[in-house]
């Protein structure tokens, strides 16, 4: 029993003492703004999202600014003891990135403003928070247009989702669109990764390229999609600059940089006096595609036609081999 | 040191009858009931999804924690007419529900943020007044589970876990048995969930994922630092309910002191895992000595 005890208290202690630490309060004038980052999955676009965030929070505030990022690991019950944590470090604005994270924040913070990032959410959600959103989606009809731009003889496409929330409607609008345009669209959905090598196994013959929306799951596993199409000479599309960095051809997107940017630039408008849900859903609308000259190749795709075409619609080209190094920003 | 233990109550409040329900699979009917990951999802979503559609809360939950019995009605069915192992006719349910409950929720993810719920007003009111209402209503949840325990019927049911073929030769029907003992546990799960939901602000078609391995860890170090210290038999099931609030409360507390520390997510769990395996430990030594 007493070493029971011991051990309880020594574990105890350590948690303890790691508890109720002062924050920076050497200067009470220079007390810094305490913005929570809350990213729900290790993922690349996360990253670039948090970037443009603090970058332009840094460098347009006045006050100083500490970023407190937590990092759930895909586990709901570590989101919700993080988000609890910065509750309890009397964070002055939350920015939770992707929908479900906002959900559960806007749930649990009242009192403090929110903006969420790469969150799609029903007005209604607003009422009774301090709710601001960034919503990052394009619309599919948007892509298929700029497919069919790009691709007009071809007429039979697949597309490859996971079930998830943001991107079943997003489905239904594309397999509509492709059809006002005479195009075929198959869908096949994954619930877990290791369906995605099945699917990408048992894709019709007649596909004439692969379409991926900006689809975490999906995207995770873009390199086994890619090895697919480089085997079949079929185009790989997505709508996002991560996944043509990891194989996919082109894909007509927004900058995740961009994202954090215009967060920043939300966040700033409610730390100057703003009510968060007096400031309306900001749509990201500067579009860019970005292509990937080898994977290109390897597909057998023509990367003069994508070019040809984004000019056309004054869509900003972005070689992502010559963005590999740094951010895409 | 408030804010930590706030933070470890109130995470630990909404899982407490999912904790009860592992602790009545794995502890009563000794069988390791997968179905639970399915039929947290299964209460949340079908709380969500009635309540979205204007029904009451209340007989929203109803409705949820009848789900959830079904589930595991059907789990014990494939163990009984299947012949299915326990563990995989968990595993199968769970995998089925995954179907249900998308088609029940008819999308991933239902938003409760704008939803009357149970907690809902209670919470509008004050944020005191709204955990009040939750603990009042796990508390109910708890009595309810108590008063079961206590009876004849709980008394069956340990008898079913510990030696089913005595119960058999002796004139009791262990289907039934069987069959109120996995529907109650996966009530108890669906309850967790619906609560769950209400609480975060949504229910999602992947909150369920690792529901029971938590529970079950919690419940085995809960179970290993009190079982050990009661030794009168008539407080057996008290004790077994104490060590789930417990096991569960700790677990939240040296996760919610681990996040303190600022240690990298991605060692949380392997220090996590660490620190539970030093409690386990101590207390084995402890149960061991003469």
């Amino acid at each position: 029993m007493k070493r029971l005890l011991a051990h309880f208290s020594l574990v105890t202690l350590l948690l303890l003492s790691a508890c109720d630490k002062p924050h920076n309060t050497r200067n009470p004038a220079q007390k810094p703004i305490q913005i929570g980052i809350i990213i729900p999955i290790e993922h690349p676009a996360m990253d670039e999202i948090t970037s443009g965030f603090e970058d332009t929070l840094s460098a347009t505030l006045k006050q100083p600014v500490k970023f407190q990022v937590m990092r759930a690991q895909g586990d709901i019950n570590l989101q919700r003891a993080m988000i609890l944590q910065l509750q309890n470090k009397n964070i002055d604005l939350y920015a939770p990135i992707a929908t479900q994270p906002t959900e559960m924040t806007a749930a649990m913070i009242k009192d403090r403003p929110i903006v969420g990032l790469a969150a799609l959410l029903p007005d209604s959600a607003r009422e009774h928070s301090q709710l601001a959103l960034v919503d990052d989606e394009i619309t599919p009809t948007q892509i298929i247009q700029f497919i069919h731009a790009v691709y007009p003889l071809k007429t039979q496409f697949t597309l490859v989702y996971s079930n998830n929330d943001k991107i079943l409607p997003q489905v239904n609008e594309a397999v509509a669109a492709g059809k006002t345009l005479g195009i075929q669209i198959n869908t096949r959905m994954i619930t877990a990764l290791p369906d995605l090598y099945s699917i990408a196994q048992s894709l019709s013959p007649q596909t004439q390229g692969i379409i991926v929306l900006k689809d975490v799951l999906v995207v995770s596993g873009i390199a086994t999609l890619s090895k697919t199409a480089n085997e079949k000479h079929i185009a790989l599309i997505s709508a996002d600059d991560g996944s043509v960095q990891n194989g996919s051809g082109f894909a007509l997107g927004v900058k995740e940089y961009q994202i954090g940017v215009e967060g920043a630039k939300v966040a700033l408008n409610i730390l100057q006096g703003t009510h968060a849900t007096d400031i309306p859903v900001v749509k990201m609308t500067n579009l860019s595609v970005f292509i990937n000259p080898e994977a290109l190749t390897a597909q057998g795709q023509d990367i003069q036609s994508i070019q040809e075409q984004a000019e056309k619609q004054h869509y900003a080209v972005v070689n992502v081999s010559d963005a590999r190094l740094g951010a895409v920003k | 040191m408030i804010g930590l233990l706030l933070a470890t109550l109130t995470q630990s409040l909404t899982l407490i009858p999912l904790a009860l329900g592992i602790n009545l699979s794995y502890t009563l009917l000794r069988a390791t009931d997968m179905t639970i990951d399915g039929s947290f999802v299964l209460g949340a979503g079908v709380f969500a999804q009635l309540s979205t559609m204007g029904i009451s809360p209340f007989i929203a939950f109803l409705v949820a924690l009848t789900c959830g019995a079904l589930a595991g009605t059907f789990t014990a069915f494939l163990q009984n007419g299947g012949k299915v192992d326990p563990l995989l006719a968990g595993i199968l349910t769970s995998f089925i529900l995954y179907s249900v409950n998308m088609a029940i929720m008819g999308r991933p993810n239902i938003n409760l943020l704008n939803t009357p719920t149970l907690f809902s007003t209670a919470f509008a009111h004050s944020t005191t007044l709204g955990w009040f209402s939750v603990a009042l209503a796990v508390g109910l949840i708890v009595v309810a589970f108590y008063t079961l325990l206590q009876s004849r019927f709980g008394l069956c049911l340990r008898a079913f876990g510990d030696n089913p073929a005595l119960l058999s030769r002796q004139g009791y029907n262990v289907t039934y048995l069987r069959v109120a003992g996995f529907s109650l546990n996966n009530l108890l799960a669906a309850a967790s969930g619906a609560i769950t939901a209400q609480i975060i602000g949504y229910a999602d078609i992947g909150m369920g994922v690792g529901m029971t391995l938590v529970g079950i860890g919690a419940i085995v170090l809960g179970q290993h630092l009190i079982l050990p210290l009661v030794k009168k038999q008539y407080l057996r099931a008290g004790s077994e309910l104490l060590a789930a609030f417990i096991g569960i409360t700790l677990y939240f507390f040296i996760l919610n002191g681990l996040l303190r520390l600022n240690i990298n997510p991605i060692y949380l769990k392997l220090l996590l895992g660490v620190l539970l395996a030093l409690f386990l430990r101590t207390a084995t030594q402890k149960a061991s000595l003469p």
